[in-house]
Protein backbone atom coordinates (compact mmCIF):
# COMPACT_ATOMS: atom_id res chain seq x y z
CA UNK A 1 0.00 0.00 0.00
CA UNK A 2 1.24 3.49 -0.69
CA UNK A 3 -0.08 7.00 -0.50
CA UNK A 4 0.54 8.27 -4.01
CA UNK A 5 -2.58 6.86 -5.63
CA UNK A 6 -5.14 8.53 -3.38
CA UNK A 7 -7.85 10.10 -5.50
CA UNK A 8 -8.63 13.76 -4.94
CA UNK A 9 -12.03 14.54 -3.47
CA UNK A 10 -14.12 16.91 -5.54
CA UNK A 11 -17.55 18.46 -6.03
CA UNK A 12 -20.68 18.85 -3.93
CA UNK A 13 -20.88 16.92 -0.65
CA UNK A 14 -21.96 13.31 -1.11
CA UNK A 15 -23.19 13.12 2.48
CA UNK A 16 -24.17 16.06 4.63
CA UNK A 17 -24.99 15.54 8.30
CA UNK A 18 -26.45 18.46 10.27
CA UNK A 19 -26.97 18.48 14.01
CA UNK A 20 -27.52 14.72 14.22
CA UNK A 21 -28.76 13.50 17.60
CA UNK A 22 -29.66 9.92 18.49
CA UNK A 23 -31.08 8.73 21.78
CA UNK A 24 -31.58 5.13 22.88
CA UNK A 25 -34.00 5.56 25.76
CA UNK A 26 -32.14 7.83 28.15
CA UNK A 27 -28.77 7.22 26.57
CA UNK A 28 -27.45 9.88 24.20
CA UNK A 29 -25.54 7.97 21.54
CA UNK A 30 -25.03 10.98 19.28
CA UNK A 31 -25.02 14.52 20.64
CA UNK A 32 -24.90 16.72 17.57
CA UNK A 33 -22.83 15.58 14.61
CA UNK A 34 -22.07 17.96 11.73
CA UNK A 35 -20.17 16.51 8.79
CA UNK A 36 -19.77 16.96 5.08
CA UNK A 37 -18.31 14.11 3.09
CA UNK A 38 -17.16 14.84 -0.43
CA UNK A 39 -17.23 12.41 -3.34
CA UNK A 40 -14.23 10.04 -3.45
CA UNK A 41 -13.27 10.74 0.15
CA UNK A 42 -12.31 7.72 2.20
CA UNK A 43 -13.36 8.74 5.68
CA UNK A 44 -12.07 6.55 8.44
CA UNK A 45 -14.03 6.84 11.67
CA UNK A 46 -12.24 5.81 14.84
CA UNK A 47 -12.92 6.16 18.53
CA UNK A 48 -13.47 4.15 21.69
CA UNK A 49 -16.37 1.69 21.79
CA UNK A 50 -19.65 3.37 22.64
CA UNK A 51 -18.53 6.63 21.03
CA UNK A 52 -21.35 6.45 18.47
CA UNK A 53 -19.38 5.52 15.33
CA UNK A 54 -21.62 2.66 14.26
CA UNK A 55 -24.77 4.53 15.26
CA UNK A 56 -23.78 7.41 13.01
CA UNK A 57 -23.17 5.02 10.13
CA UNK A 58 -26.50 3.30 10.69
CA UNK A 59 -28.29 6.65 10.74
CA UNK A 60 -26.83 7.50 7.33
CA UNK A 61 -28.74 4.70 5.59
CA UNK A 62 -31.74 4.87 7.88
CA UNK A 63 -31.19 1.63 9.81
CA UNK A 64 -31.49 3.86 12.88
CA UNK A 65 -33.89 6.81 12.89
CA UNK A 66 -32.32 10.12 13.88
CA UNK A 67 -33.84 11.61 17.02
CA UNK A 68 -33.02 15.12 15.76
CA UNK A 69 -31.08 16.62 12.88
CA UNK A 70 -30.84 16.08 9.15
CA UNK A 71 -28.89 13.80 6.85
CA UNK A 72 -28.65 14.41 3.12
CA UNK A 73 -27.24 12.00 0.58
CA UNK A 74 -26.58 13.58 -2.80
CA UNK A 75 -29.03 16.32 -1.85
CA UNK A 76 -31.88 13.96 -0.83
CA UNK A 77 -32.85 14.23 2.81
CA UNK A 78 -32.71 10.74 4.34
CA UNK A 79 -34.31 11.95 7.55
CA UNK A 80 -37.39 13.41 5.83
CA UNK A 81 -40.65 11.52 6.28
CA UNK A 82 -41.67 11.62 2.62
CA UNK A 83 -38.33 10.33 1.35
CA UNK A 84 -38.46 6.79 -0.04
CA UNK A 85 -35.72 5.30 2.12
CA UNK A 86 -35.45 2.29 -0.20
CA UNK A 87 -34.46 4.57 -3.09
CA UNK A 88 -31.76 6.16 -0.93
CA UNK A 89 -30.46 2.79 0.19
CA UNK A 90 -29.93 1.71 -3.40
CA UNK A 91 -27.21 4.34 -3.57
CA UNK A 92 -25.68 3.50 -0.20
CA UNK A 93 -23.99 0.14 0.14
CA UNK A 94 -23.37 -1.23 3.62
CA UNK A 95 -21.12 -3.99 4.91
CA UNK A 96 -21.54 -5.31 8.44
CA UNK A 97 -19.30 -6.67 11.16
CA UNK A 98 -21.19 -9.97 11.20
CA UNK A 99 -21.26 -10.31 7.35
CA UNK A 100 -25.01 -11.05 7.35
CA UNK A 101 -24.85 -13.10 4.17
CA UNK A 102 -28.13 -14.84 3.40
CA UNK A 103 -27.33 -18.42 4.49
CA UNK A 104 -30.00 -20.05 2.33
CA UNK A 105 -28.56 -18.61 -0.89
CA UNK A 106 -25.31 -19.34 -2.74
CA UNK A 107 -22.68 -16.62 -3.02
CA UNK A 108 -23.85 -15.58 -6.48
CA UNK A 109 -27.52 -15.57 -5.44
CA UNK A 110 -26.62 -13.35 -2.48
CA UNK A 111 -25.20 -10.92 -5.00
CA UNK A 112 -28.01 -11.10 -7.57
CA UNK A 113 -30.98 -10.95 -5.17
CA UNK A 114 -31.30 -7.17 -4.84
CA UNK A 115 -30.58 -6.40 -8.53
CA UNK A 116 -33.26 -8.95 -9.51
CA UNK A 117 -35.92 -7.86 -7.04
CA UNK A 118 -35.24 -4.14 -6.70
CA UNK A 119 -33.83 -3.23 -10.10
CA UNK A 120 -35.86 -5.90 -11.93
CA UNK A 121 -32.69 -6.78 -13.79
CA UNK A 122 -32.80 -9.68 -16.27
CA UNK A 123 -31.41 -12.89 -14.72
CA UNK A 124 -28.65 -13.31 -17.32
CA UNK A 125 -27.55 -9.73 -16.89
CA UNK A 126 -27.60 -9.98 -13.08
CA UNK A 127 -25.62 -13.21 -13.16
CA UNK A 128 -23.02 -11.78 -15.50
CA UNK A 129 -22.60 -8.74 -13.31
CA UNK A 130 -22.46 -10.80 -10.12
CA UNK A 131 -19.76 -13.04 -11.59
CA UNK A 132 -17.74 -9.99 -12.55
CA UNK A 133 -18.07 -8.63 -9.01
CA UNK A 134 -17.17 -11.95 -7.42
CA UNK A 135 -14.18 -12.07 -9.71
CA UNK A 136 -13.24 -8.58 -8.57
CA UNK A 137 -13.21 -9.69 -4.92
CA UNK A 138 -11.31 -12.84 -5.95
CA UNK A 139 -14.12 -15.34 -5.44
CA UNK A 140 -15.37 -16.21 -8.93
CA UNK A 141 -14.65 -19.87 -8.18
CA UNK A 142 -16.90 -19.75 -5.09
CA UNK A 143 -19.98 -18.48 -6.92
CA UNK A 144 -22.02 -21.59 -6.17
CA UNK A 145 -20.80 -22.08 -2.59
CA UNK A 146 -23.16 -21.51 0.32
CA UNK A 147 -21.99 -19.04 2.99
CA UNK A 148 -21.51 -21.82 5.54
CA UNK A 149 -18.79 -23.27 3.32
CA UNK A 150 -16.84 -20.01 3.05
CA UNK A 151 -14.27 -18.61 5.48
CA UNK A 152 -15.06 -15.38 7.33
CA UNK A 153 -12.84 -13.40 4.99
CA UNK A 154 -14.51 -14.92 1.95
CA UNK A 155 -17.96 -14.25 3.37
CA UNK A 156 -17.07 -10.64 3.98
CA UNK A 157 -15.77 -10.25 0.42
CA UNK A 158 -19.03 -11.72 -0.92
CA UNK A 159 -20.85 -9.18 1.27
CA UNK A 160 -18.83 -6.41 -0.37
CA UNK A 161 -19.67 -7.75 -3.83
CA UNK A 162 -23.32 -7.94 -2.81
CA UNK A 163 -23.34 -4.29 -1.78
CA UNK A 164 -21.54 -3.26 -4.98
CA UNK A 165 -24.12 -5.03 -7.14
CA UNK A 166 -26.52 -2.13 -6.61
CA UNK A 167 -23.95 0.32 -8.02
CA UNK A 168 -23.84 2.44 -4.87
CA UNK A 169 -22.33 5.91 -4.82
CA UNK A 170 -21.26 5.54 -1.19
CA UNK A 171 -20.11 2.51 0.76
CA UNK A 172 -20.44 2.22 4.53
CA UNK A 173 -18.18 -0.25 6.34
CA UNK A 174 -19.14 -1.02 9.93
CA UNK A 175 -16.17 -2.68 11.67
CA UNK A 176 -16.03 -5.20 8.86
CA UNK A 177 -12.83 -6.91 10.01
CA UNK A 178 -13.59 -7.06 13.74
CA UNK A 179 -15.17 -10.52 13.59
CA UNK A 180 -12.42 -12.01 11.44
CA UNK A 181 -9.50 -14.20 12.41
CA UNK A 182 -6.32 -12.07 12.21
CA UNK A 183 -4.94 -13.88 9.17
CA UNK A 184 -8.11 -13.14 7.19
CA UNK A 185 -8.18 -9.40 7.84
CA UNK A 186 -5.81 -8.37 5.05
CA UNK A 187 -7.77 -9.99 2.22
CA UNK A 188 -10.79 -7.88 3.16
CA UNK A 189 -8.74 -4.71 3.64
CA UNK A 190 -7.10 -5.26 0.25
CA UNK A 191 -10.50 -5.45 -1.40
CA UNK A 192 -11.51 -2.23 0.33
CA UNK A 193 -8.30 -0.53 -0.71
CA UNK A 194 -8.90 -1.49 -4.32
CA UNK A 195 -12.36 0.04 -4.08
CA UNK A 196 -10.92 3.24 -2.60
CA UNK A 197 -8.41 3.49 -5.43
CA UNK A 198 -11.24 3.28 -7.93
CA UNK A 199 -12.65 6.44 -6.39
CA UNK A 200 -15.49 5.03 -4.29
CA UNK A 201 -16.74 7.35 -1.56
CA UNK A 202 -16.36 5.41 1.67
CA UNK A 203 -17.11 5.77 5.36
CA UNK A 204 -15.14 3.19 7.28
CA UNK A 205 -15.59 2.52 10.98
CA UNK A 206 -12.57 0.48 11.96
CA UNK A 207 -9.87 -0.27 14.49
CA UNK A 208 -7.33 -0.98 11.73
CA UNK A 209 -5.02 1.97 12.11
CA UNK A 210 -2.74 0.76 9.31
CA UNK A 211 -5.67 0.94 6.92
CA UNK A 212 -6.62 4.37 8.24
CA UNK A 213 -3.14 5.69 7.57
CA UNK A 214 -2.57 4.11 4.18
CA UNK A 215 -5.99 4.27 2.53
CA UNK A 216 -7.90 6.93 4.45
CA UNK A 217 -8.02 10.42 2.99
CA UNK A 218 -9.63 11.79 6.11
CA UNK A 219 -9.84 10.67 9.70
CA UNK A 220 -12.59 11.41 12.14
CA UNK A 221 -12.12 10.74 15.83
CA UNK A 222 -15.33 10.37 17.82
CA UNK A 223 -15.88 10.26 21.55
CA UNK A 224 -19.08 10.27 23.61
CA UNK A 225 -21.32 10.98 20.64
CA UNK A 226 -19.33 13.90 19.23
CA UNK A 227 -16.72 14.44 16.54
CA UNK A 228 -13.65 15.44 18.50
CA UNK A 229 -11.08 15.67 15.73
CA UNK A 230 -11.34 15.71 11.94
CA UNK A 231 -8.51 15.95 9.44
CA UNK A 232 -5.68 14.25 7.58
CA UNK A 233 -5.00 10.78 9.03
CA UNK A 234 -1.22 11.02 9.11
CA UNK A 235 -1.32 14.42 10.76
CA UNK A 236 -3.76 13.28 13.43
CA UNK A 237 -1.68 10.17 14.10
CA UNK A 238 1.53 12.12 14.42
CA UNK A 239 0.15 15.13 16.16
CA UNK A 240 -3.27 14.64 17.76
CA UNK A 241 -4.64 17.94 19.06
CA UNK A 242 -7.39 16.99 21.47
CA UNK A 243 -6.44 15.35 24.81
CA UNK A 244 -8.99 12.55 24.26
CA UNK A 245 -7.49 11.76 20.86
CA UNK A 246 -4.02 11.79 22.38
CA UNK A 247 -5.17 9.45 25.11
CA UNK A 248 -6.85 7.07 22.65
CA UNK A 249 -3.86 6.86 20.33
CA UNK A 250 -1.38 6.51 23.16
CA UNK A 251 -3.39 3.51 24.36
CA UNK A 252 -3.73 1.73 21.03
CA UNK A 253 -0.36 2.70 19.55
CA UNK A 254 1.62 1.63 22.59
CA UNK A 255 1.11 -1.95 21.43
CA UNK A 256 2.45 -1.42 17.90
CA UNK B 1 -2.29 -45.97 20.02
CA UNK B 2 1.43 -46.64 19.98
CA UNK B 3 1.60 -48.71 23.15
CA UNK B 4 1.46 -47.97 26.84
CA UNK B 5 3.11 -44.81 28.02
CA UNK B 6 5.93 -46.03 30.29
CA UNK B 7 5.53 -43.04 32.58
CA UNK B 8 1.83 -43.55 33.19
CA UNK B 9 1.32 -47.27 32.70
CA UNK B 10 0.45 -48.01 36.32
CA UNK B 11 -3.35 -47.79 36.49
CA UNK B 12 -5.68 -50.68 35.80
CA UNK B 13 -7.48 -48.65 33.10
CA UNK B 14 -4.32 -48.65 31.04
CA UNK B 15 -4.08 -52.40 31.04
CA UNK B 16 -7.70 -52.81 30.05
CA UNK B 17 -7.02 -50.88 26.86
CA UNK B 18 -4.56 -53.44 25.61
CA UNK B 19 -5.78 -56.74 27.00
CA UNK B 20 -9.26 -58.06 26.67
CA UNK B 21 -10.75 -57.95 30.20
CA UNK B 22 -12.07 -61.10 31.82
CA UNK B 23 -15.79 -61.56 31.51
CA UNK B 24 -17.76 -61.60 34.75
CA UNK B 25 -18.88 -65.11 35.66
CA UNK B 26 -22.18 -63.78 36.96
CA UNK B 27 -22.90 -62.25 33.53
CA UNK B 28 -22.33 -65.59 31.81
CA UNK B 29 -24.52 -67.34 34.37
CA UNK B 30 -27.23 -64.73 33.85
CA UNK B 31 -27.28 -65.32 30.09
CA UNK B 32 -27.45 -69.08 30.51
CA UNK B 33 -30.28 -68.78 33.04
CA UNK B 34 -32.06 -66.38 30.71
CA UNK B 35 -31.96 -68.90 27.87
CA UNK B 36 -33.19 -71.66 30.17
CA UNK B 37 -35.84 -69.30 31.54
CA UNK B 38 -37.53 -68.83 28.18
CA UNK B 39 -37.23 -72.50 27.24
CA UNK B 40 -37.12 -75.49 29.54
CA UNK B 41 -36.80 -73.93 32.98
CA UNK B 42 -39.52 -71.28 33.30
CA UNK B 43 -39.98 -68.93 36.24
CA UNK B 44 -36.98 -70.01 38.35
CA UNK B 45 -34.64 -69.65 35.39
CA UNK B 46 -36.02 -66.23 34.55
CA UNK B 47 -35.79 -65.03 38.16
CA UNK B 48 -32.23 -66.28 38.47
CA UNK B 49 -31.28 -64.61 35.18
CA UNK B 50 -32.50 -61.26 36.53
CA UNK B 51 -30.80 -61.72 39.91
CA UNK B 52 -27.48 -62.84 38.37
CA UNK B 53 -27.60 -59.90 35.95
CA UNK B 54 -27.92 -57.47 38.86
CA UNK B 55 -24.99 -59.02 40.68
CA UNK B 56 -22.94 -59.01 37.46
CA UNK B 57 -23.67 -55.34 36.79
CA UNK B 58 -22.66 -54.33 40.33
CA UNK B 59 -19.50 -56.39 40.03
CA UNK B 60 -18.66 -54.81 36.64
CA UNK B 61 -19.13 -51.36 38.11
CA UNK B 62 -16.75 -52.09 41.01
CA UNK B 63 -14.06 -53.94 39.08
CA UNK B 64 -12.82 -53.75 35.52
CA UNK B 65 -14.39 -57.03 34.46
CA UNK B 66 -16.25 -57.10 31.10
CA UNK B 67 -19.59 -58.66 30.19
CA UNK B 68 -22.02 -55.80 30.68
CA UNK B 69 -23.68 -56.66 27.37
CA UNK B 70 -24.09 -60.31 28.39
CA UNK B 71 -25.69 -59.28 31.67
CA UNK B 72 -28.13 -56.98 29.88
CA UNK B 73 -29.07 -59.77 27.49
CA UNK B 74 -29.63 -62.17 30.40
CA UNK B 75 -31.77 -59.58 32.17
CA UNK B 76 -33.87 -58.99 29.04
CA UNK B 77 -34.37 -62.73 28.50
CA UNK B 78 -35.42 -63.05 32.12
CA UNK B 79 -38.08 -60.37 31.73
CA UNK B 80 -39.33 -61.86 28.46
CA UNK B 81 -39.48 -65.28 30.15
CA UNK B 82 -41.66 -63.90 32.95
CA UNK B 83 -43.94 -62.13 30.47
CA UNK B 84 -44.38 -65.27 28.36
CA UNK B 85 -45.17 -67.21 31.49
CA UNK B 86 -47.76 -64.63 32.56
CA UNK B 87 -49.43 -64.66 29.15
CA UNK B 88 -49.40 -68.48 29.12
CA UNK B 89 -51.07 -68.62 32.52
CA UNK B 90 -53.60 -65.98 31.47
CA UNK B 91 -54.55 -67.97 28.36
CA UNK B 92 -54.76 -71.23 30.30
CA UNK B 93 -57.00 -70.02 33.11
CA UNK B 94 -58.98 -67.29 31.30
CA UNK B 95 -59.56 -68.99 27.98
CA UNK B 96 -63.14 -67.73 27.86
CA UNK B 97 -62.16 -64.10 28.53
CA UNK B 98 -59.62 -64.18 25.71
CA UNK B 99 -62.26 -65.40 23.32
CA UNK B 100 -64.55 -62.62 24.51
CA UNK B 101 -61.77 -60.12 24.01
CA UNK B 102 -61.18 -61.18 20.40
CA UNK B 103 -64.92 -61.20 19.76
CA UNK B 104 -65.23 -57.65 21.01
CA UNK B 105 -62.13 -56.02 19.54
CA UNK B 106 -61.44 -58.11 16.44
CA UNK B 107 -64.79 -59.65 15.51
CA UNK B 108 -64.28 -61.11 12.05
CA UNK B 109 -67.85 -60.60 10.83
CA UNK B 110 -67.78 -56.99 11.99
CA UNK B 111 -64.38 -56.43 10.40
CA UNK B 112 -65.66 -57.67 7.05
CA UNK B 113 -68.72 -55.44 7.12
CA UNK B 114 -67.56 -52.29 8.92
CA UNK B 115 -63.85 -51.71 8.26
CA UNK B 116 -64.38 -50.94 4.54
CA UNK B 117 -67.05 -48.39 5.53
CA UNK B 118 -64.75 -46.93 8.16
CA UNK B 119 -61.95 -46.80 5.58
CA UNK B 120 -64.10 -44.82 3.17
CA UNK B 121 -65.11 -42.44 5.95
CA UNK B 122 -61.44 -42.06 6.85
CA UNK B 123 -60.93 -40.55 3.40
CA UNK B 124 -63.30 -37.78 4.49
CA UNK B 125 -61.21 -37.39 7.65
CA UNK B 126 -58.05 -37.01 5.59
CA UNK B 127 -59.73 -34.62 3.15
CA UNK B 128 -60.93 -32.49 6.07
CA UNK B 129 -57.41 -32.40 7.54
CA UNK B 130 -55.66 -31.60 4.25
CA UNK B 131 -58.11 -28.91 3.11
CA UNK B 132 -58.04 -27.28 6.55
CA UNK B 133 -54.23 -27.43 6.72
CA UNK B 134 -54.02 -25.70 3.32
CA UNK B 135 -55.93 -22.69 4.69
CA UNK B 136 -54.23 -22.86 8.11
CA UNK B 137 -50.75 -22.55 6.57
CA UNK B 138 -51.83 -19.36 4.76
CA UNK B 139 -53.97 -17.78 7.50
CA UNK B 140 -51.43 -18.69 10.20
CA UNK B 141 -48.65 -16.94 8.29
CA UNK B 142 -50.78 -13.85 7.71
CA UNK B 143 -51.71 -13.67 11.41
CA UNK B 144 -48.03 -14.07 12.36
CA UNK B 145 -47.07 -11.20 10.04
CA UNK B 146 -49.81 -9.01 11.54
CA UNK B 147 -48.62 -9.98 15.01
CA UNK B 148 -45.12 -8.74 14.07
CA UNK B 149 -46.35 -5.65 12.21
CA UNK B 150 -45.10 -2.18 13.06
CA UNK B 151 -48.73 -1.01 13.03
CA UNK B 152 -50.02 -1.27 16.57
CA UNK B 153 -53.66 -1.88 15.59
CA UNK B 154 -52.66 -4.95 13.56
CA UNK B 155 -50.52 -6.23 16.41
CA UNK B 156 -53.30 -5.82 18.96
CA UNK B 157 -55.94 -7.44 16.73
CA UNK B 158 -53.69 -10.40 15.99
CA UNK B 159 -52.86 -10.83 19.66
CA UNK B 160 -56.53 -10.76 20.69
CA UNK B 161 -57.39 -13.32 18.01
CA UNK B 162 -54.58 -15.65 19.08
CA UNK B 163 -55.38 -15.36 22.79
CA UNK B 164 -59.13 -15.85 22.41
CA UNK B 165 -58.81 -18.85 20.13
CA UNK B 166 -56.14 -20.51 22.24
CA UNK B 167 -58.23 -19.92 25.33
CA UNK B 168 -61.23 -21.92 24.07
CA UNK B 169 -61.90 -25.64 23.66
CA UNK B 170 -61.94 -26.70 20.01
CA UNK B 171 -65.25 -28.51 20.36
CA UNK B 172 -66.86 -25.25 21.50
CA UNK B 173 -65.45 -23.42 18.49
CA UNK B 174 -66.78 -26.09 16.14
CA UNK B 175 -70.28 -25.77 17.62
CA UNK B 176 -70.21 -21.98 17.60
CA UNK B 177 -69.12 -21.86 13.98
CA UNK B 178 -71.56 -24.49 12.75
CA UNK B 179 -74.66 -23.32 14.63
CA UNK B 180 -73.61 -19.68 14.49
CA UNK B 181 -73.46 -19.77 10.72
CA UNK B 182 -76.70 -21.77 10.62
CA UNK B 183 -78.66 -19.25 12.67
CA UNK B 184 -77.16 -16.45 10.60
CA UNK B 185 -78.93 -18.05 7.68
CA UNK B 186 -75.71 -19.23 6.09
CA UNK B 187 -76.29 -22.80 5.05
CA UNK B 188 -72.76 -24.09 5.10
CA UNK B 189 -72.28 -27.84 4.79
CA UNK B 190 -70.94 -29.73 7.77
CA UNK B 191 -67.67 -30.25 5.90
CA UNK B 192 -67.27 -26.54 5.15
CA UNK B 193 -68.12 -25.62 8.74
CA UNK B 194 -65.54 -28.13 9.91
CA UNK B 195 -62.92 -26.58 7.66
CA UNK B 196 -63.81 -23.07 8.88
CA UNK B 197 -63.68 -24.04 12.56
CA UNK B 198 -60.44 -26.00 12.28
CA UNK B 199 -58.80 -23.22 10.26
CA UNK B 200 -59.94 -20.62 12.77
CA UNK B 201 -58.53 -22.64 15.66
CA UNK B 202 -55.31 -24.04 14.28
CA UNK B 203 -54.29 -20.80 12.54
CA UNK B 204 -53.83 -19.24 15.97
CA UNK B 205 -51.44 -21.98 17.08
CA UNK B 206 -49.54 -22.07 13.81
CA UNK B 207 -49.28 -18.27 13.80
CA UNK B 208 -47.35 -18.51 17.06
CA UNK B 209 -45.05 -21.12 15.55
CA UNK B 210 -44.42 -18.95 12.48
CA UNK B 211 -43.79 -15.97 14.75
CA UNK B 212 -41.21 -17.85 16.81
CA UNK B 213 -39.54 -18.97 13.58
CA UNK B 214 -39.40 -15.46 12.16
CA UNK B 215 -38.11 -14.02 15.44
CA UNK B 216 -35.38 -16.65 15.56
CA UNK B 217 -33.81 -15.24 12.39
CA UNK B 218 -31.04 -12.81 13.35
CA UNK B 219 -32.05 -9.18 12.81
CA UNK B 220 -28.87 -8.66 10.80
CA UNK B 221 -30.57 -10.56 7.97
CA UNK B 222 -33.37 -8.02 7.76
CA UNK B 223 -30.89 -5.14 8.08
CA UNK B 224 -28.62 -6.45 5.35
CA UNK B 225 -31.59 -6.96 3.08
CA UNK B 226 -33.07 -3.54 3.79
CA UNK B 227 -29.67 -1.87 3.29
CA UNK B 228 -29.69 -3.25 -0.28
CA UNK B 229 -32.83 -1.24 -0.99
CA UNK B 230 -35.30 -4.09 -0.63
CA UNK B 231 -38.63 -3.24 1.00
CA UNK B 232 -39.81 -4.81 4.27
CA UNK B 233 -42.10 -7.18 2.37
CA UNK B 234 -39.40 -8.14 -0.15
CA UNK B 235 -36.95 -8.77 2.69
CA UNK B 236 -39.52 -10.93 4.49
CA UNK B 237 -40.35 -12.89 1.38
CA UNK B 238 -36.88 -13.51 -0.04
CA UNK B 239 -34.63 -13.41 3.02
CA UNK B 240 -36.39 -13.99 6.35
CA UNK B 241 -39.27 -16.35 5.52
CA UNK B 242 -37.27 -18.89 3.50
CA UNK B 243 -35.01 -19.33 6.54
CA UNK B 244 -37.81 -19.17 9.12
CA UNK B 245 -40.06 -21.67 7.34
CA UNK B 246 -37.24 -24.17 7.10
CA UNK B 247 -36.95 -23.98 10.88
CA UNK B 248 -40.67 -24.37 11.58
CA UNK B 249 -41.35 -27.33 9.28
CA UNK B 250 -41.02 -29.87 12.13
CA UNK B 251 -43.32 -28.06 14.61
CA UNK B 252 -45.82 -27.27 11.84
CA UNK B 253 -45.84 -30.93 10.86
CA UNK B 254 -46.58 -31.86 14.47
CA UNK B 255 -49.52 -29.45 14.41
CA UNK B 256 -50.74 -31.16 11.25
CA UNK B 257 -50.69 -34.52 13.02
CA UNK B 258 -52.66 -33.04 15.92
CA UNK B 259 -55.10 -31.52 13.44
CA UNK B 260 -55.62 -34.89 11.77
CA UNK B 261 -56.58 -36.38 15.13
CA UNK B 262 -58.78 -33.43 16.09
CA UNK B 263 -60.89 -33.78 12.93
CA UNK B 264 -62.72 -36.49 14.88
CA UNK B 265 -64.38 -33.71 16.88
CA UNK B 266 -66.25 -32.62 13.77
CA UNK B 267 -68.26 -35.83 14.19
CA UNK B 268 -70.20 -33.93 16.85
CA UNK B 269 -71.82 -31.70 14.25
CA UNK B 270 -72.72 -34.83 12.29
CA UNK B 271 -70.03 -35.05 9.61
CA UNK B 272 -69.67 -38.67 8.51
CA UNK B 273 -65.97 -38.99 9.02
CA UNK B 274 -64.21 -42.05 10.39
CA UNK B 275 -65.06 -41.61 14.06
CA UNK B 276 -68.78 -41.04 13.51
CA UNK B 277 -69.06 -44.05 11.18
CA UNK B 278 -67.06 -46.14 13.64
CA UNK B 279 -69.35 -45.08 16.48
CA UNK B 280 -72.41 -45.96 14.42
CA UNK B 281 -70.83 -49.34 13.63
CA UNK B 282 -70.17 -49.97 17.30
CA UNK B 283 -73.85 -49.38 18.06
CA UNK B 284 -75.09 -51.66 15.29
CA UNK B 285 -72.61 -54.50 15.66
CA UNK B 286 -72.67 -54.29 19.45
CA UNK B 287 -68.91 -54.57 19.68
CA UNK B 288 -65.97 -52.18 19.57
CA UNK B 289 -64.37 -53.62 16.42
CA UNK B 290 -65.40 -50.71 14.14
CA UNK B 291 -63.68 -48.24 16.47
CA UNK B 292 -60.58 -50.44 16.53
CA UNK B 293 -60.65 -50.08 12.75
CA UNK B 294 -60.81 -46.30 13.10
CA UNK B 295 -57.84 -46.44 15.47
CA UNK B 296 -55.84 -48.53 13.02
CA UNK B 297 -56.55 -46.14 10.14
CA UNK B 298 -55.42 -43.19 12.25
CA UNK B 299 -52.22 -44.97 13.29
CA UNK B 300 -51.56 -45.92 9.69
CA UNK B 301 -51.24 -42.20 8.95
CA UNK B 302 -50.02 -40.67 12.22
CA UNK B 303 -47.16 -43.04 13.08
CA UNK B 304 -45.35 -42.72 9.72
CA UNK B 305 -45.96 -38.96 9.92
CA UNK B 306 -44.40 -38.78 13.39
CA UNK B 307 -41.39 -40.78 12.22
CA UNK B 308 -41.14 -38.46 9.23
CA UNK B 309 -41.08 -35.39 11.47
CA UNK B 310 -38.36 -36.96 13.59
CA UNK B 311 -36.32 -37.63 10.48
CA UNK B 312 -36.80 -34.04 9.31
CA UNK B 313 -35.79 -32.69 12.71
CA UNK B 314 -32.59 -34.73 12.70
CA UNK B 315 -31.71 -33.63 9.20
CA UNK B 316 -32.44 -29.96 9.80
CA UNK B 317 -30.51 -29.86 13.06
CA UNK B 318 -27.49 -31.29 11.26
CA UNK B 319 -27.86 -28.71 8.52
CA UNK B 320 -27.61 -25.74 10.90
Amino acid sequence: MNNEVKTEPSGEPMIRIEGLHKKFGDFDALKGIDLEILPKQVVVVVGPSGSGKSTMLRCVNGLELATRGHIYIEGTEVTHKSTDINKVREKVGMVFQSFNLFPHLTAIKNVTLAPLKVRKMKPEEANEKALALLDKVGLADKADAFPAHLSGGQQQRVAIARALAMDPDVMLFDEVTSALDPELVSEVLDTMKELALEGMTMMVVTHEMGFAKEVGTRLIFMDEGLVVEDGDPTQIFNNPQHPRTQDFFSKILSHL
Amino acid sequence: MDGPDPGLGLGAENISEFEKPDVSGWAKASLIMGILGVTVFPFVGAILAIVFARIAKKQILRTDLGGDGLATAGQALGVVGLLLLAIGIFILIRHESLKAFVNDFFNWETIKFWWPKVGRAFLTTLKLAVVSEFFILIVGLLVALLRLSKVKTFRVLATIYIDVIRGLPLILQIFIVYFGLFYLGLNFSRFTSGVVALTLCYSAYEAEIYRAGIESIHKGQMEASRSLGMTYMQSMRYVVLPQAIRRVIPPLSNEFIMLTKDTALVAFIGLSEAFLVGKEGMGKAANVTPLVGVALFFLLVTIPAMRGVQYLENRLSKGD
